[in-house]
């Protein structure tokens, strides 16, 4: 049966992109990768090779030596953990070519112990997942498809504010890196124009008073040409809004450097990093007041939102009286 | 062929958009059938075959069933006939399963896929018995002791509250 490779991406196939990127310009011997990887020369061209099936564009063979043709936008360790030194995500990078699904494979490999601060990245997901049964298709290599393992030292209400916290890292990296600004519909979709390109998916395992980990899965359409059928009036990508191609190294790179910042106040600050994160989202989303919206919850119903509570719940107004969102999806039904 | 390998065979069928297909291997045989009933295979065929050449997500067009139909009272297994005096005696010694959170509670992963649990089945510690969602976190609600479920006291797609009982495990 012809199961997806849901293997990590080969150590060699990192190391190969790299060591060519940094010599972007010469041809570099089949002698020298083998050297420097400490293997031989025929294994150099088997890994080349499959670098090639997977799209890196390389050109030469084992007597000319290897050049990359342009230097790829592969979201691979050995690219992107020097971008984040300093952060709880350099040391443990887990790239993937395929994969069914990033928070899957994280949440799997957290039962299983795997520490804090480490990243999964999927340069296609074929299984991915949104809230219930919601599909995430993720087109090779176009969006970045991440989860991230964390163990935070709290209570689990506390931990919902990661929610939050995941979309703000999003706009900020967006913001930095595009010059786009991105609205926040609660709890965490990314929107532009009205549109989402981002979605999160947070999973959590915990006992009654600890946390013992929490996933955190982050899709960002970033150079999607287009979407069509039934995405097309409410998805887009960053390519599609700024006009240009972004890349994903870059981005991927802000995105966890902004989360990493993000969640180190929320480790340390208590109580004022807490209504500084539920202040600066409000100051970043339309959503959280006087938008008059439909809520899927409690057999639906509609309302005008009123801020958010103390643990982070939107509030909305309705012909009732005040209520208190908890999970259902929101919608805007006063235009964007 | 284990339940592992069919749910991969349905996966790659899924994937590959196959709608039908039957596999027979001593006496084992296996026939799928995709189709607009086959509700626990289709989740992810609409977002993916509606769409194209670069399908992305989905979030909002699947809502309505995602959300709705959990959310709709008396869908599901709710709690079990609450069964006479004898019983509700005996639940002093058993051990409760709380809520870690305000939230929704989910008794499947996801619309259409069986509940993790019922009133009966055998569960080991650390095993996921359900899930409460806030704020698109989902919790994953872990049996802290290894036993029988003998109550299940929340139904499917309502509110709970932070301590709220919703399990009760006899402890074998």
């Amino acid at each position: 049966m012809d199961v997806p490779p849901d293997n990590p991406t080969d150590a060699r196939l990192s190391r190969i992109v790299r060591l060519l990127s940094d010599n972007a310009t010469v041809l570099i011997s089949g002698t020298r990768v083998a050297e420097e990887l400490g293997t031989t020369r025929s294994e150099v061209w088997r890994a080349v090779q499959q670098l090639r099936d997977l799209g890196v564009q390389i050109t030469g063979h084992p007597s000319t030596g290897y050049q990359l043709e342009s230097v790829p936008d592969l979201l691979l360790p050995e690219v992107l953990g020097p971008m984040l030194s300093g952060t709880i995500f350099a040391p443990h990078i887990h790239h993937y070519f395929r994969l069914g699904s990033t928070n899957m494979t994280a949440m799997q490999s957290a039962a299983t112990g795997e520490p804090e601060g480490a990243v999964f990245l999927a340069e296609q997901q074929i299984a991915g997942r949104g809230r219930g049964a919601n599909s995430w298709e993720s087109a090779q290599s176009l969006g970045i498809y991440c989860s991230v393992v964390l163990r935070p030292n709290c209570s689990p209400g506390d931990a919902l504010l990661l929610s939050l916290i995941a979309g703000i890292a999003v706009a900020e990296a967006v913001e930095q890196t595009t010059g786009l600004h991105p609205d926040l519909r609660w709890p965490n979709d990314v929107l532009l124009d009205g549109r989402k390109f981002c979605g999160i998916l947070t999973e959590m395992n915990a006992e009654a008073t600890r946390v013992r980990y929490v996933v955190i899965g982050i899709g960002i359409n970033v150079n999607h040409p287009s979407f069509s059928g039934e995405l097309e009036p409410i998805a887009t990508s960053l390519r599609m809004e700024s006009g240009r191609e972004w890349s994903r190294v870059e981005l991927t790179a802000a995105l966890l450097r902004s989360l990493g910042n993000e969640y180190r106040k929320l480790a340390e600050g208590g109580g004022p990093a807490r209504s500084s994160i539920l202040q600066r989202f409000a100051e970043r989303s339309s959503f959280v007041r006087s938008r008059h919206v439909h809520v899927d919850e409690g057999g639906g119903y509609e309302g005008v939102t009123e801020g958010l509570d103390d643990r982070g719940f939107l509030l909305v107004r309705t012909k009732a009286g005040l209520r208190t969102v908890f999970s259902g999806m929101v919608r805007a039904l006063d235009g964007k | 062929m284990n339940q592992k390998e069919i749910k991969e065979l349905i996966e790659l069928l899924v994937e590959k958009d196959i709608t039908e297909f039957e596999l027979e291997r001593g006496d084992m045989k296996v026939h799928v059938k995709r189709g607009s009933t086959a509700a626990p295979v289709v989740p992810l065929a609409p977002a993916v075959a509606g769409v194209q050449p670069f399908p992305v997500a989905t979030a909002t067009p699947t809502p309505p069933s995602s959300a709705t139909p959990q959310a709709g009272p008396g869908r599901t297994s709710a709690p079990p006939a609450p069964s006479p005096e004898s019983e509700a005696a005996s639940d002093a010694d058993l051990f409760i399963v709380k809520s870690p959170i305000v939230g929704t509670y989910y008794e499947a992963a996801s619309p259409g896929t069986p509940p993790f649990v019922k009133v009966g089945d055998a569960v080991k510690e650390g095993q996921v018995l359900g899930i409460i969602e806030a704020m698109k976190l989902m919790n994953e609600i872990e049996a802290e002791v290894s036993g029988v479920i003998a109550r299940m006291f929340v139904p499917n797609g309502s509110p709970v509250e932070y301590g709220m009982p919703l399990f009760g495990i006899r402890r074998q």
